[in-house]
């Protein structure tokens, strides 16, 4: 009796054993446990890019030249869908990477939980194979926009901005004059309709594109900090800008498709891809992300926000994406090589080129429909960041006071007086919760 | 107590072992972590009493998810049920139940992440449904805009479940002889009267057991959810929230700081609120053993 | 029901219109209407199957085309997709470990306890049957912090100390095992009682040991159930996905149903629903598989929990 007990037990620890040998063997295959002190070894990078991305693919070619030239082997794992709380509960738990993607919004999570390495050797470094300091291959604006107080939290690839998208091959009119003022714009939505097209293709199901249309009003209004000012009072809210922008978000309702209350994201981009929505105020990421189902005859271009009101600020939004090299990871030292190899100008050419995106590099081109976007961002004295910088600063007001009442807004279940009403009071609990 | 008898103790201990130590302590564990304010491994806790249970008791977004929670125990109970009771009545006598009951019972073992996508998929403004709606006339809806979606995880969620009630079911049924319905039907009974009379008191018990089963079930509801609304920028709907949404929600916290404490609080009511709804089922649909 | 004794001989009533009008409600209309209903239930299921097989081998570019417009042709990169880029072929290996690591500790604990609970009549024996059908009312939420902190602990503690390399899949298939252990043995102790108690007592009079009644009499007896039992926990272990996502920071090493919510998630990048509708295939396909395969016996399984 007694020996057949312990069978049971063994065959239970043995188990355990077996599954453990097996697994620790199918999870640490390149050697993320053994780089130890060694500058050499290997790295391991924790992408938010899909592995079919283009992104993703430009820096797994990256990865595989940097391990033929400097031996260092490239570990890329794939981030799971809890964005920022994956990257510092893995890093908590010791089996953190030692370099990740990184936004401005995540950056204070980042700092708060110490994961943020100090990058000034890498921005006095030149790029691998070339001559300049890498600090010198960005504009400062670019540069700025990716510190914070405590100085560079990664190493930009991307710039990122906003603007209304639309097909220069269908609407050659708005090609060759876009609206520049808010009313031509109304004025273009009406004629739009008027010929039977659907003006405006609105992505229901996504409140950060929800919430674009006031943003990029309020922007308007005020210029940078707009936005963020109202989650800093509640008084803010009494402005009488905010009820406008309001109402002006509650007529723009009818140039929606229909059934965009119900639509799922992305299905709205792609079907405005497709051609069968004339605009889409987005994201200059917008044409990379629809790159799979446009049509070949489409040429897909932008035009910027127009201005608002008389007093209008010329506001641009500056949003970068990059590299933070992980305090908390083994190999350090061989994540900053790793960067210095993927700055390199042939590899950020290619976020243009690929990934149809707007590169943060000086020296590099922005693909043809960002071509402008690229140039009024860069030029512009008055830059905010991503969400006039509220999600990054306030991200609890963000998601749940203002992107909540927006939705309904959008959706047409409160009026504007409400959302003004709300909002202020929302606020004002926000900030007596004292809740970041 | 016979030697037999005692040497049966070693086939227990593992089990009460591990269950105890790896299921009820880290549930006791849970309730201390409660009362604390902890963002995680690394950070310094500080102790709060009962704050985070006034805090989800206060908060806006919580209070839906509870509300929410309910009515899909409700409403998706009563769906639930009213299927299972329809099949109950003609099951019995239907040709091929045996083939019936595998493919009603299908949905239930399915994973909820593959149901809530293919589901959601069809639901679009310019999806299947719609479509199919149009070719008879109705207009399109927005399934799953704020108003409708939370309806369409109900629906989704008791189609899913429906099955394994009715096999349950089914089962107390293929208990009962056939002689009983046989006098009742050269008595001038009809079926829907058979179903009333005969079925429905005979296997009350059974009906108990699964209402208990339901109503502990539809309280840990979240996959389905996740897969319906979830996406990467815009997080769940506060429509749709079911408590372990929210409470997934709190772990990845828009601050990216998790409130650990906050997330063991809800676990802790959640528990609490199992145990109330139990004892109320129970009490509900207590009644005396019917012996045939 | 009524006595019969006092109670005159039920006669069959007059048919009135009433009744005519009643039986046919009852006996025609209703039920004829619920069987149509019932049908339609089952066309709509395997329906559903089928359009999820077609929707997975579209291109999409046929996707966008209609959601019932049929492939133009056999798009089989979608689980190329899925099984490489969207990491669909690890995540099946690490599921495959987990259930059966799972399963081998579950039912190596359960069916003994179940046994041992079930043979005796002590008033501990019932104390404990009812500390186990407790922890059915428990929710895996109440647990998951804890489980968390454990793991990540232990996790820190392994790497610093002891191996220099440590996953957090062990603590999953530790926890999960945990937590499915109360039913497994509720409803086994459920079906031991039901077995008469004269099969043990002949080679108890010889003299056996519990542990060889158990292994030679009890368990070929059980094959069945437990055989059932284990394939609901299976099944269950399988779609488990509440707990790897606490549990399991790393997408890479995540199970099949978070591998493709990840997918879901990452669907705004590339759009490919082909190569989505292909992940659910992949997810779904196995236990559909055993299903077919075993499906009386799954059946019964789960009606085994409900027949107290």
């Amino acid at each position: 009796m007694r020996l057949s007990r312990r069978n049971a037990t063994f065959m239970a620890i043995g188990t355990i054993a077996v599954a453990t040998i097996a697994l620790s063997g199918c999870g640490q295959k390149a050697g993320g446990g053994d780089a130890g002190a060694k500058a050499g070894g290997s790295i391991t990078y924790l992408t938010s890019w899909p592995a079919d991305t283009p992104q993703a693919k430009i820096f797994a070619a990256a990865a595989k030249d940097f391990t033929a030239k400097s031996g260092i082997k490239v570990d890329i794992k794939q981030l799971g869908n809890g964005g920022a709380a994956d990257v510092i509960n893995a890093s908590v738990s010791g089996s953190g990477p030692d370099l990740f993607d990184d936004a401005p919004d995540h950056v204070p999570a980042f700092r708060k939980a110490g994961l943020i390495e100090d990058l000034s050797d890498v921005l006095s470094a030149p790029a691998d194979g070339e001559s300049a300091k890498i600090e010198s291959d960005y504009p400062k604006s670019v540069i700025s926009a990716a510190s914070d107080k405590d100085g560079l939290a990664f190493i930009p690839h991307t710039i990122l901005s906003g603007g209304v998208w639309f097909d220069a091959a269908a609407n050659p009119g708005l090609a060759s004059k876009a609206p520049a003022t808010w009313d031509e714009f109304k004025a273009e939505l009406d004629k739009l309709k008027a010929a039977g097209k659907t003006p405006i293709a609105q992505e229901g199901g996504n409140s950060s594109y929800n919430v674009l249309w006031f943003y990029w009003l309020m922007l308007r209004s005020h210029g940078p900090g707009a936005v963020l000012n109202l989650s800093k009072t509640a008084e803010a809210w009494d402005d009488p800008a905010v009820l406008a922008a309001a109402k002006e978000v509650t007529a723009l309702q009818p140039y929606f498709q229909s059934g965009y209350e119900g639509s799922r994201y992305p299905n709205a981009q792609n079907a405005w891809a497709q051609g069968d929505y004339a605009l889409d105020l987005n994201g200059s990421w917008l044409a990379g992300e629809v790159k799979s189902v446009v049509p070949s005859s489409a040429k897909l271009s932008t035009f910027p926000f127009p201005t608002y009101g008389a007093d209008s600020k010329s506001v641009e939004e500056l949003n970068v994406l990059g590299w933070t090299v992980n305090a908390k990871g083994k190999n350090p030292k061989g994540a900053k090589e790793f960067i210095k190899f993927l700055v390199q100008k042939k590899y950020i050419e290619k976020i243009g080129t690929d990934a149809l995106n707007i590169p943060a590099r000086s020296d590099v081109e922005a693909p043809a429909s960002l071509a402008a976007m690229q140039k009024a961002v860069l030029a512009s004295d008055a830059t905010t960041g991503y969400m006039d910088n509220a999600a990054a600063n306030a991200p609890t007001w963000y998601k749940d006071v203002l992107l909540s009442l927006d939705d309904q807004l959008v959706f047409g279940k409160i009026t504007p007086e409400q959302f003004v009403a709300q909002g202020k009071e929302k606020t004002a609990a926000y900030i007596k919760s004292g809740t970041p | 107590m016979s030697s037999a008898k005692r040497g049966l103790r070693a086939f227990i201990w593992p089990a009460v072992l591990v269950y105890t130590i790896l299921f009820v302590v880290p549930a006791i564990y849970g309730a201390g972590v409660s009362l604390f304010d902890w963002n995680g491994l690394g950070t310094t806790a500080k102790f709060t009493g009962i704050d985070n249970y006034v805090f989800i008791l206060t908060d806006d977004a919580f209070r839906q998810s509870f509300v929410n929670t309910i009515v899909l125990a409700v409403v998706g109970g009563v769906l639930v049920f009213l299927v299972a009771f329809c099949c109950m009545a003609v099951l019995r006598q239907m040709k091929g139940r045996g083939f019936i009951r595998s493919v009603v019972y299908l949905p239930n073992i399915i994973s909820p992440i593959a149901i809530g996508a293919a589901l959601s998929f069809g639901l679009d403004s310019r999806g299947a449904l719609n479509q199919v709606l149009s070719w008879i006339g109705i207009p399109p809806q927005s399934w799953l805009g704020p108003d409708l979606v939370f309806r369409c995880i109900i629906a989704g969620l008791a189609w899913s479940a429906a099955g394994f009630y009715v096999i349950l079911l089914m089962s107390a049924v293929d208990g009962i002889p056939e002689d009983l319905y046989e006098a009742a039907s050269l008595e001038g009974v009809t079926k829907l009267q058979a179903f009333r009379m005969i079925t429905f008191p005979l296997s009350w018990d059974v009906f108990a057991t699964c209402a208990v089963l339901w109503v502990i079930g539809s309280l840990k509801v979240f996959e389905i959810v996740l897969a319906f609304t979830g996406s990467a920028n815009s997080g769940v709907p506060l429509s749709a929230r079911t408590v372990a949404i929210q409470q997934y929600m709190s772990f990845n916290d828009p601050s990216g700081l998790p409130r650990l404490g906050v997330v063991s609080a809800i676990g802790v009511v959640m528990f609490l609120l199992s145990l109330i709804l139990v004892g109320l089922t129970r009490r509900l649909t207590r009644r005396e053993t019917l012996e045939l | 029901m009524t006595s019969a004794s006092t109670h005159t001989p039920w006669h069959r009533p007059p048919e009135t219109v009433w009744r005519k009008t009643a039986r046919f409600f009852g006996d025609i209309l209703v039920p004829n209407l619920i069987k149509i209903c019932v049908w339609a239930w089952v066309a709509f299921n395997l329906g559903l199957l089928l359009w999820v097989l077609m929707t997975s081998v579209k291109s999409t570019r046929d996707i966008l085309l209609g959601p019932f417009a049929l492939p133009s042709h056999i798009e089989w990169s979608n689980y190329a997709t899925a099984w490489d880029t969207a990491g669909f072929g690890q995540a099946t290996l690490t599921t495959l470990v987990f259930v059966f690591s799972s399963l081998v500790i579950v039912m190596g604990i359960s069916v003994p306890a179940a046994y041992g609970l079930a043979r005796r009549t002590d008033r501990a024996a019932s104390a404990l049957t009812a500390y186990f059908a407790m922890g059915l009312a428990l929710p895996m939420q109440t647990v998951l912090i804890p489980y968390f902190v454990v793991n990540t602990s232990v996790g820190q503690f392994m790497i610093d100390w002891v191996t220099g390399a440590w996953d957090p899949r062990i603590g999953l298939v530790v926890f999960y095992s945990a937590t499915a252990t109360p039913w497994t043995v509720f409803v086994l102790t459920a079906f031991f009682r039901s077995l008469p108690a004269s099969l043990e007592e002949a080679a108890q009079l010889d003299g056996a040991s519990p542990w060889l009644t158990f292994r030679k009499i009890m368990l070929p007896v059980a094959r069945g159930p437990v055989t059932t039992i284990a394939i609901i926990t299976g099944i269950g272990a399988w779609n488990e996905t509440l707990l790897v996502l606490f549990l399991v920071p790393d997408g890479a090493q995540r199970t099949l149903p978070a591998a493709l919510l990840n997918m879901y998630y990452g669907l705004q990048y590339t759009s490919n629903w082909g190569a989505l509708f292909a992940g659910v295939v992949l997810l779904v396909g196995p236990i559909v598989a055993v299903f077919l395969w075993l499906g009386r016996r799954v059946i019964e399984g789960a009606t085994l929990g409900a027949n107290k």
